[in-house]
């Protein structure tokens, strides 16, 4: 579904990402892990479409097309999907304002009519109880004084809403407490089919306690050094990332 | 055309019918006129004044300007072409070429509107406060030739009323009109003020002169929803001087919403007389083409205890053009002052342009003060983030400055006004 070679960006003459391979099968789920400034969310924005970073070299192919040629949004019109490290408020906009225009692009681009305020609203609603999150999520401003776990919560729930092809989580668990984690990996886990892909970003075993990955990868100073099965996130629990490298 | 002090005064003697300047006149309020005249010329103001208007501006044929139809046919039109004004239930107020019509409205009964013509001397010399209109060249000008205005009295109410006032454009050509309004708030008086404008024709060049008074006494609670003017052809300009009375608990709240204007200048003085009085002006501008808003803010605080509030946001495209130059003084006795003043600006264009200038000036010790400003693109993070949305480029800047906007937008308690308001900002956004 996604294939990543030899991956190289930099921003502001910075280099961040120096050769990155990466393939990911219809319906698999990885995960990266990594040291902070790693490379990681910068991984991600690039998947995602964000122009801010330049790539130097090496391509990501999606569903056979050349994903670099393509904008954010059409990318999210692809079926790509970022949820965000920092989400980002946006005041004044409500959650279901939001998600009503995001949704409705996304289907115009696919040729699809849009959806009536009614079946946006059960599918809205739907989803909520998946995320068992409240309905006055609804009318809040999108983010807006939002804790750190409500927004974490909200980009899951965008996600269930946009239905990709491939999700990429950037640090979802950080700002969830124990509790909320759980019911969010297993709203992630219901999400999880043949035709949809995961890239989980994390720092800690405990999301991948419950949503676990197919294969394991240890992103460092912007190149991957090892990858495995589930095994290596615990190893790497137990021993740090200093013994890999 | 008028060019300078001497077609003015031109102008002047054929309004007031060939009379001679120097000659006696009887009628005080034309005496009035004749001294705000001779102080322009005596002063040499008129390079002062016509900065204010522009350099070459004015350039108006005067012939033009007394051209107007009859009112029975203008209420005939605007029946015809604006009909909605009437399918409002609740009160009404229309002000056809800035002449109060009270045939098309509707007003409670705390409210009475008293049109310029039946002005008594004293409304026509400024109420209060005289010396700063006598200072200022285009509030002498102002004297010297308005032609239209009202006063607009409200007394004690028990809940807040209701009026929107509709301003009518009946001109088919360019115009100027010097206009006088002035805003009397009893003591108790509540009440909320939502103002259209409406041009009858295809939009002409205007010039406008408005000389506002504002006087709030004890408890009187009053918000103005300005939306907006005439939308105008390139040339026109809107120059308003506002003179703010306040005393002991009153709150005025004063919102403006500039999405198709030419040139606005406003200059605001504010006297916060007395204790606990409240005053907070808002605004929201979004300026394209070569259009200018600029904002003059003088707001006084006298007495302890009294707060003010100003949050002024700004989209500013193409070379537009926005500045806000406020000033907040904190007199020796105003101890508990609060003063908030904010001006943020968003530019789209490399040749736009924000001048922001929030000062303070305190001198009592006690006092809580909050100033800044802020220049700044769209965040290109958050246009990411609604990006990998699927939301395209445009619709995600329009989501971003709908955002920006906000804080201001909040602020608006009534649902007309702030429906209004969002429609002009949604038009508007299309163009920007
Ligand atoms: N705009 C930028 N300008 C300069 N350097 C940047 C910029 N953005 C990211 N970097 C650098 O790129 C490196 C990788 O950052 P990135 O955010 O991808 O790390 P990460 O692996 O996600 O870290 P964390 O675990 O802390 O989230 C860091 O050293 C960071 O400082
Ligand atoms: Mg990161």
């Amino acid at each position: 579904m996604l294939k990543i070679e030899n991956l190289h960006c930099e921003i502001e003459g910075n280099s961040i990402l120096k050769g990155i391979n990466l393939s990911i099968g219809s319906g698999e789920t990885h995960a990266i892990m990594g040291p902070n400034g790693s490379g990681k969310s910068t991984l991600s924005s690039v998947i995602a479409g964000d122009e801010s970073y330049e790539i130097t070299s090496g391509s990501i192919q999606f569903l056979g097309k050349d994903l670099l040629d393509f904008s954010a949004e059409e990318r999210a019109h692809l079926g790509v999907f970022l949820s965000f490290q920092y989400p980002i408020e946006i005041p004044g906009v409500s959650v279901s304002n939001f998600l009503k225009t995001a949704l409705n692009e996304c289907r115009k681009a696919n040729d699809l009519p849009p959806l009536s305020a009614r079946d946006m609203l059960a599918l809205m609603k739907s989803n909520l109880e998946l995320l068992q999150m409240n309905s006055d999520f609804l009318s809040r401003s999108m983010n807006a004084g939002f804790s750190g776990g409500e927004k974490k919560r909200n980009e899951i729930f965008q996600l269930a809403m946009l239905e990709p092809k491939i999700c990429v989580l950037d640090e979802t668990d950080s700002g969830l407490d124990i509790d909320a984690l759980k019911v969010v990996a297993n709203g992630v886990n219901k999400l999880r089919n043949n035709s949809r892909s995961f890239l989980i970003i994390t720092h800690y075993q405990r999301l991948l306690d419950h949503i676990s990955p197919d294969h394991v990868h240890v992103l460092v100073g912007g190149k991957i050094i090892k990858s495995g099965g589930p095994e290596l996130a615990l190893e790497l629990e137990k021993n740090g990332y200093d013994k890999l490298c | 055309m008028i060019n300078s002090v001497k077609d003015l005064v031109s102008f002047f003697l054929h309004r007031i019918g060939e009379q001679n300047l120097h000659e006696d006149i009887g009628d005080k309020k034309m005496a009035l006129r004749k001294s705000a005249i001779e102080k322009i010329l005596e002063k040499d103001l008129n390079k002062d004044a016509y900065s204010y208007f522009g350099n070459d501006d004015l350039q108006i044929d005067l012939k033009l300007i007394e051209e107007k139809e009859g009112v029975d046919k203008i209420i005939k039109t605007i029946k015809l072409k604006i009909p909605h004004l009437f399918n409002n239930p609740g009160f009404c107020a229309t002000i056809i070429d800035g002449e109060f019509c009270e045939s098309l409205s509707c007003l409670p009964k705390n409210v009475k509107i008293i049109p310029f013509k039946d002005f008594g001397e004293k409304e026509f010399a400024y109420s209060l406060k005289k010396e700063k209109a006598w200072d200022n060249p285009v509030a002498l000008i102002n004297i010297a030739l308005a032609n239209s205005g009202f006063l607009l009295e409200a007394k004690k109410s028990s809940s807040q009323e209701k009026i929107i006032i509709n301003h009518i454009n009946s001109s088919s050509v360019s115009t100027v009109e010097h206009i006088r309004n002035i805003y009397r708030l009893g003591e108790g008086a509540k009440l909320t003020i939502v103002e259209n404008f409406y041009n009858l024709h295809e939009p002409q060049t205007r010039v406008n002169n408005t000389v506002s008074e504002w006087i709030l006494e004890e408890g009187a609670v009053v918000n103005l929803y300005s939306l907006d003017y005439w939308v105008c052809k390139a040339g026109s300009k809107n120059i308003t001087n506002s003179f703010v009375h306040q005393k002991k608990n009153s709150v005025l709240s004063l919102f403006n919403c500039y999405t198709n204007v030419n040139s606005v200048k406003n200059n605001m003085h504010v006297w916060l007389e007395d204790e606990y009085a409240n005053c907070n002006l808002y605004s929201i501008s979004l300026l394209n083409k070569s259009s200018c808003v600029e904002d003059n803010i003088l707001i006084e605080h006298l007495k302890k205890n009294c707060q003010s509030q100003q949050v002024y946001k700004s989209v500013i495209s193409d070379s537009a053009k926005g500045c806000f130059d406020s000033l907040v003084l904190v007199h020796k006795d105003a101890q508990k002052t609060s003063a908030i003043q904010q001006n943020n600006n968003i530019l789209l264009s490399e040749n736009a342009v924000a001048q922001s200038n929030p000062q303070l000036e305190i001198f009592a010790d006690d006092v809580v003060c909050a100033h800044g400003s802020t220049v700044g693109q769209i965040d290109s993070e958050a246009l990411f983030y609604l990006r990998s949305r699927g939301i395209g480029q445009r619709a995600a800047y329009n989501i971003l400055l709908k955002a920006f906007l906000h804080e201001v937008l909040d602020k608006i308690n009534d649902p007309l006004a702030l429906k209004i308001t969002e429609d002009a900002i949604n038009q508007k956004l299309k163009n920007l």
